[in-house]
């Protein structure tokens, strides 16, 4: 082994560890992709700015107002990410799964709450709902906005 | 160490890090990237966007650790610079794309570069 290889060795150490104390240990867990027993179908994600401005829905962080949401465990994972209705979209209205329909389509916004920057209520507001209206008024036609909304994108919306 | 030497070290520890940067980010904190994954490659793979991005994340990683450990660095160094012309083109003419233009300049001639300055295509290091 020569100095060369014991530079790279260190050099993958440490920036692994940089970026791993960077990211903060605890958090690591929780930012990997969903699971069979924690998740919606697809792991959702991202985007770095707001959808909604408007705090005056009625819809609240229903954690407890969803019937549905027990319905789904690790046994019984909720079905493929395709042919979605409004329905089923609307049984995933809670902040442990926050499914939303923005012009076609089904996004999964659960990962996104806590992040966004407008507010965790802004996307409470939308979840289990056509969130359309509310996404197209704060972002319509800003195509980054849009860009980052696919990354949740968990299917289309069944007609 | 020649200058030459020396200087082909810096560029190739340097995109390293880059490379393990970026790759190790991807893999702790995937979230914060699937707003980069494109539509189209989504679409292509047809697997979700975190997923692209963890198994870009790991790429990047080991491609990053065999730059650094001067490991078929050539041929590292041509993968890397072929992934990050995608990236550029994808991002466009913006302050990030220019950037990444010369990381995939920068990437490209490493893999140039004659090998009698240290560039390893073989199994184990100079």
């Amino acid at each position: 082994m020569n100095v060369s290889t014991v530079i790279g060795a260190i050099l993958i150490v440490v920036v692994g560890s940089f970026v791993w104390w960077q990211n903060g240990a605890d958090e690591v867990v929780s930012t990997t992709p969903p699971t069979v027993e924690n998740s919606a179908p697809a792991p959702s994600v991202i985007g770095t700015n707001a959808v909604v401005d408007d705090n005056g829905g009625e819809r609240k962080d229903s954690e407890s107002d969803d019937t549905n949401a027990g319905s789904e465990t690790a046994a019984n994972p909720p079905p493929a990410p395709s042919g979605m209705t409004a329905a089923l979209v609307a049984q995933h209205g809670t902040r442990a799964s926050c499914w939303s329909i923005v012009n076609g389509n089904v996004y999964d916004l659960t990962s996104w709450i806590p992040k966004h920057p407008g507010g965790e209520q802004a996307i409470l507001q939308i979840c289990g709902t056509d969130g359309s209206l509310k996404f197209n008024r704060q972002h319509g036609g800003d195509s980054a906005k849009e860009k980052m909304l696919f990354g949740f994108k968990i299917g289309a919306l069944a007609q | 160490m020649t200058h030459e030497r020396l200087g082909l070290a810096i560029l190739r520890y340097g995109l390293a890090v880059v490379f393990l940067w970026f790759g190790f980010s991807q893999l702790f904190d995937g979230l914060n990237w699937v707003s980069w994954v494109p539509e189209w490659a989504v679409n292509f793979l047809n697997i979700p966007p975190a997923f692209i991005v963890l198994a870009n994340g790991l790429f990047e990683v080991i491609a990053g650790a065999l730059l650094a450990l001067n490991i078929w660095t050539r041929w590292v160094a041509l993968t890397l610079a072929l992934h990050l012309l995608v990236i550029t083109v994808e991002i466009g003419a913006t302050a990030i794309g220019v950037r990444d233009l010369g990381l995939t300049a920068a990437t490209l001639a490493l893999a140039f570069l004659p090998s009698k300055e240290g560039i390893s295509h073989e199994k184990d290091s100079q």
